[in-house]
């Protein structure tokens, strides 16, 4: 009974103590959080919009070596044949046809075939003239929204086509096709999938081009200065901001830096992994989807260097889905798309893609602007940035990238070739192209061209805890030890 | 001359053969490109894994040097709290005998 009562003061205390040391280890992320071994999405896997496209990393590998279908030049003029055909017939009815909407979207579809067959001069006049017949009908601006986004891609076409430095004439032209873009994007900010913000970006940095050509070598198209050192800058790794990684060993993706358990990192990914299993889900998951997604561009400077409606980092997933869509739909590859693709593959660690950019940028380096010495220089950058990426590499890696580099684009390139003299020979044989099975025989034989979606934009994570930090009991233990020792000798005294 | 001769070579190539950047054309073929995109990559959700891991939170399971140090403290203070409580009771036992 003495032995009992003599435990009282130093029990009480110390269960106190105990009680105090959980709340501050719960309330300082000290709870392990035990995961079994599994694969997790990284943020940017989740679209911005509900029905949007998210970004995969094979993507960014695709357009880098035209590993994706572009029509010929003899499919747009066929397309052009069968839209004049239909425009002619809603032409000889009665005079409602020619305003409805069946007219304006073939006018779209001819204009648009004019410019991809080449005929530029037609396609923006095709164009006037739809813009001048829907305004005078005075139509609702949604009516409109098309008409602006192709009269104003083929109004910068010319200036993009063939650069002329100083030439007022262009610059003019340049900013008379920025109106429309921006008119496009005031009338219908979510067409297009979101790429027309990074279409007006490129204009305005083409515009700031012409002010000051050596512009290239400072900020790629989206702001990423190119400038200095990644190390030192903090660039590197594929999530932002976040708590220490406590508790749980991940692998894959490197470098992944800063992706907490506790605060969210973990927890976040799980809510993506549970969207991506079930889409319908979208709005539970609202709070936790594409948080700590790398932010990029619109480094220090470039809003001094570019009047540009893009004035802050953004996360790198828009930007870049912005540019392939840029890459695939519109005029193929460019040296801008291609510089602003290695700089982000830098800065989110994916060094392979972004070795691979370099190259391309540098080996298109002749179209950045027509002066020897730039395009040295815009060279000299690209091999600069591959040296970085080479640096981490073994010599036996370093010594395969060229190689896998040139099979690669090589196997776009081929894949193109032959998907648009399959189309060729098709329209000569007298298929329609409309038929749905117009590309049956070469989707059999060739397979998709797309690449596998690798395990890029996942990351593994097994339980095994590798913190050193206290555990959650430990800080329990010492608290209550604490806590009684205080107890036993506030009593003596 | 030379310089001049590759200024104008080089502005020659530009022009005659330099991509163009565009995005935003709008025809009939768009909408079906992006969701043929879209398929070609986004279907599965996971590369290796369809069940995404479970996560448990618990109590630490290691005990550690910070913990045994706890646990010695707290030891100790009960036995210097039954020790003084012994003592206590002897002395007032003793006091209370005639």
């Amino acid at each position: 009974m003495s032995l009992a009562r003599g435990l009282v003061r130093p029990l009480v205390f110390g269960g106190l103590g105990a009680v105090v040391g959980l709340m501050i280890g719960l309330l300082a992320g000290f709870l392990p959080v035990r995961v079994s071994e599994g694969t997790l999405p990284y943020p940017h896997v989740i679209p911005k919009s509900q029905d949007g496209v998210s970004l995969r990393f094979a993507m960014v590998h695709d357009v880098i070596h035209e590993r994706f279908p572009r029509h010929s030049t003899a499919y747009y003029k066929e397309r052009n044949r069968l839209t004049g055909v239909s425009l002619d017939v809603l032409k000889s009815g009665p005079p409602h046809e020619t305003r409805s909407k069946r007219y304006y979207d073939l006018t779209n579809d001819l204009a648009v075939g004019l410019e991809m067959a080449g005929d530029h001069a037609a396609a923006i006049a095709l164009m006037k003239e739809k813009l001048k017949l829907q305004t005078e009908l005075n139509l609702p601006e949604l009516d409109l929204y098309s008409t602006h986004a192709n009269l104003g891609t083929f109004l910068i076409l010319g200036p993009f086509r063939q650069v002329r430095p100083g030439n007022k004439e262009d610059q003019a032209t340049l900013q008379e096709g920025l109106q429309h873009i921006k008119t496009a994007i005031k009338i219908n900010p979510d067409s297009h999938f979101g790429r027309e913000v990074w279409q007006a970006t490129i204009i305005e940095y083409m515009i700031a081009l012409y002010d000051d050509p050596q512009l290239l070598l400072k900020f790629d198209m989206i702001g990423n200065r190119l400038s200095g050192g990644l190390e030192s800058t903090g660039h590197l790794g594929i999530l932002d901001g976040g708590a220490h990684f406590g508790g749980v060993k991940r692998t894959g993706l490197s470098p992944i830096s800063n992706f907490g358990v506790n605060f969210g990192g973990v927890k976040a990914a799980r809510s993506a992994a549970e969207y991506l299993r079930h889409p319908e889900t979208w709005e539970q998951h609202k709070e936790a989807r594409r948080q700590g997604i790398k932010h990029i561009g619109a480094d220090e400077g470039w809003n001094n260097a570019v009047d540009s409606g893009h004035k802050s980092q953004v996360p790198f997933d828009e930007p870049t889905l912005g540019i392939i869509g840029m890459w695939r739909l519109g005029g193929g590859a460019h040296p801008y798309f291609a510089m602003a693709l290695g700089e982000t593959m830098l800065r989110v660690g994916q060094n392979y893609i972004a070795w691979s950019a370099f190259e391309r940028a540098a080996r298109l380096a002749a179209f950045a602007w027509p002066d020897p010495k730039l395009q040295e220089r815009f060279t000299a950058h690209c091999r600069e940035r591959q040296q970085l990426v080479e640096a981490k590499l073994t010599q036996e890696e370093v010594a395969r990238l060229l190689p896998a580099f040139e099979a690669e684009l090589a196997f776009g390139q081929a894949y193109q070739r032959d998907y648009q003299q399959f189309e060729a020979d098709r329209i000569a044989a007298g298929a329609h192209i409309d038929d749905p099975n117009f590309y049956a025989d070469f989707d059999a034989k060739r397979g998709p061209i797309a690449s596998p979606v690798g395990d890029a934009d996942w990351f593994r994570i097994a339980d095994e805890p590798t913190s050193q930090q206290p555990s959650i009991l430990e800080i329990s233990l010492v608290l209550a030890g604490i806590f009684a020792l205080v107890a036993v000798a506030f009593r003596s005294s | 001359m030379r310089l001049l001769l590759a200024v104008l070579l080089s502005g020659g190539v530009f022009v005659a053969t330099a991509p163009s950047a565009t995005a935003c054309l709008w025809d009939k073929e768009v909408v079906g490109h992006e969701k043929q995109f879209k398929s070609s990559y986004i279907e599965h959700a996971a590369p290796n894994s369809t069940e995404p891991p479970h996560m448990v939170q618990r109590i630490g399971s290691s005990i550690g040097v910070l913990g045994g140090v706890g646990v010695l403290m707290l030891a100790g203070a009960m036995l210097v709290g039954v020790v003084r409580h012994r003592e206590a009771s002897k002395r007032s036992t003793s006091e209370n005998t005639p």
